[in-house]
């Protein structure tokens, strides 16, 4: 009995360890983004050591390129955060980050102009409308498009939905590589996140609710969009926000049909670069370990990250108050 | 006003009205619809581009500069050897935290934290994966651009997906097995060995492979991890170089000769296939293990 007790206690510490595991994959994901964003930032620090300038080629280029930085982190930060020119794989070493900024924001807002209204519609029909039957098996079908592996989506973007913009709707004016067709295909694949979230929070709305409404006269049109659309509606905005953090984390789609130029625009016909796609841009160079350009890929992983938690956070925060009300 | 005018009135809305819903269910209607013709397009076309590629050196041949002998064999290979590697990690770890969370966690605080840690880690971009394998594996352990930093990579991105899944399965055996267990005398961990996890079984394995599909379909993580090399050999141990898949395709659909777009586009093919293939399974699995209580 001694000894099985004592057996029985270290497999159940054994299963905690496994659990814990995946907090310590969070510490790690941080911890590698943290320790290599210092790097990044300490880099005008490390170009003013002439020890290691001496025998680092690429702190070499840095210094040359920037000298106004070397030995000023301050100034490094603040050219990160305020400035439209991001250049560090070429000589002119500029690291303002907001060109790809505005790339992810504008691809991911083409994408949840179409995710969005399709996806809430779609869900209204699936939760208010569809018999039965049709739901059983058109849910899975949307579903599927979740499932297609993102680099088919952007195969699709690229060698189909872009040619045929440019010749039926933008002409010339649409550049090979734009904002809109990788916007456009990755709403698509967000579609299901937004509708099968959706409609699960809708389907979760009280019948009385509805039965109240039809009481009064209304029609099918006005239960879905007055009554069940506001009492669901925490449960949507999370999954909107989901949709968004996908979007935003989004890389093939991107890399392969939006570009890879860093460009301060809001034009969705140009070419622009997102954060992901500045990452696979750099990947498939050669990035030796601690050179300026492995820095710089914390660096902007690191807003990614950021930006990503921060919605995810908010969502799980948006659909606790949600339950709370409702179930 | 009068009564009947009063009627008409109403009469009048409300037909409004009516043609109103009509027109907004219909609208309803062709959203869903939408998604499902785009799918139908997209697949279309994937099949259209790559038909003509689809012949026994699409398996056999290794990469090459010349599309007419190029093929997969090294991606194939490759995908295969990282997504069953990935799956021996993340399977144990993810069953054994499923049980943990399930069976043994007291409700508290570490519980809600495990829960919510590992809501936010599935919600991760798979990019981000990259980088702490590149940072962590890569370069802290020196591993290298291996099959084994690969697959441990993607074991911790689908970690997340495999403890859901299995918290599921695990979740939808009846109380009245445990209970009857443990007026027996069975000890906890007899309950979870001989009792919990034999019913749980079906749903565990269907869970599991569902995510290792997900990772078939992974490209982002793995070019941060060097699978983007020229690779003309198969894969021989946990420290080879390797390719996968996505990544080939990747390559490919990167060159502008249109041919190699068509290679691309039956490369596709040829990973929808695996895909079809392990989720196939996971359904017939599901459908013929099902146990009803």
């Amino acid at each position: 009995m001694g000894r099985g007790r004592r057996v029985e206690r270290w497999l159940e510490r054994g299963l905690a360890a496994s659990a814990l595991l995946s907090v310590g994959v969070t510490v790690a994901i941080v911890a590698v983004l943290v320790f290599e964003t210092i790097q990044f930032f300490r880099l005008p620090l490390d170009a003013a050591d002439p020890r290691l300038v001496s025998v680092r080629a690429d702190l070499q280029r840095f210094a040359e390129a920037r000298p106004d930085l070397v030995g000023r982190p301050g100034k490094l930060v603040q050219e990160f955060f305020t400035e439209t020119t991001w250049s560090p794989l070429y000589s002119t070493k500029r690291f303002g980050v907001l060109p790809l900024v505005a790339g992810t924001v504008l691809t991911s807002a083409v994408a949840l102009a179409v995710a969005v209204p399709l996806g809430l519609l779609a869900a209204v029909y699936l939760s208010e409308f569809a018999p039965e039957s049709v739901r059983a098996r058109v849910k899975p079908a949307l579903e599927l498009l979740a499932g297609v592996p993102t680099i088919v989506y952007g195969y699709f973007a690229l060698t189909f939905v872009t040619p045929f913009l440019q010749d039926h709707v933008f002409g010339p004016a649409m550049a090979g590589q734009n904002a809109l067709s990788a916007g456009l295909v990755m709403g698509i694949m967000i579609l299901p996140l937004v509708s099968s979230l959706s409609e699960d929070v809708m389907r979760a709305v009280p019948l009385d609710l509805r039965y109240g409404a039809f009481a009064l006269g209304a029609t099918r049109m006005e239960v879905a969009v007055r009554v069940v659309v506001p009492a669901a509606l925490s449960g949507i905005a999370a999954a909107c926000v989901l949709a968004l953090s996908r979007a935003l984390g989004e890389t093939m789609i991107v890399a392969l049909a939006a570009g890879q130029s860093p460009n301060w625009t809001a034009n969705p016909l140009e070419t622009v670069e997102t954060i992901t796609a500045f990452i696979v841009q750099v990947s498939l160079g050669d990035t030796p370990y601690g050179s300026v350009e492995y820095r710089t890929l914390f660096a902007v992983g690191m807003l990614l990250f950021a930006a990503t938690f921060a919605m995810n956070v908010f969502s799980v925060r948006v659909v606790r108050r949600f339950r709370e009300r409702y179930l | 006003m009068s009564a009947v005018a009063v009627e008409r009135l109403w009469r009048r809305r409300l037909e409004r009205r009516e043609a109103a819903a009509r027109l907004f269910v219909a609208a309803c209607q062709a959203a869903t619809l939408l998604g499902l013709v785009f799918l139908a397009i997209l697949l279309v076309d994937v099949a259209r581009d790559g038909a003509g590629y689809l012949r026994a050196e699409l398996v056999t041949n290794f990469p090459s500069r010349f599309p007419q002998q190029a093929g997969y064999a090294s991606a194939l290979v490759g995908t295969l050897y990282v997504t069953g590697l990935m799956g021996l990690v993340a399977f144990p770890l993810g069953v054994a935290a499923a049980v943990y969370l399930e069976e043994y966690a007291p409700p508290g605080r570490l519980a809600r934290l495990l829960e919510v840690n590992i809501a936010n880690l599935a919600a991760v971009p798979s990019v981000l994966y990259g980088l702490l394998g590149l940072g962590l594996f890569v370069e802290g352990l020196r591993m290298g651009k291996s099959v084994l930093a690969g697959a441990l990579t993607l074991a911790l991105l689908v970690l997340p997906l495999t403890i859901l899944s299995s918290r599921e399965a695990i979740r939808a055996v009846p109380f009245s097995v445990r209970e009857a267990a443990y007026a027996l005398g069975a000890t906890r961990w007899e309950v979870v060995r001989h009792h919990v996890l034999p019913y749980a079984a079906p749903g565990i394995l269907t869970g599991t492979i569902l995510s290792l599909s997900r990772a078939v379909g992974e490209t982002a993580p793995l070019i941060m991890l060097g699978a983007l090399q020229y690779v003309p050999f198969l894969p021989r141990g946990v420290w080879d170089y390797f390719t996968v898949l996505p990544i080939q395709i990747f390559n490919y659909v990167s060159l502008p000769n249109p041919e190699f777009h068509r290679l691309a586009a039956a490369g596709i093919l040829l990973l929808l296939a695996v895909l079809l293939a392990l989720n196939g399974t996971a359904i017939w699995l599901r459908n013929r293990t099902r146990i009803r209580w």
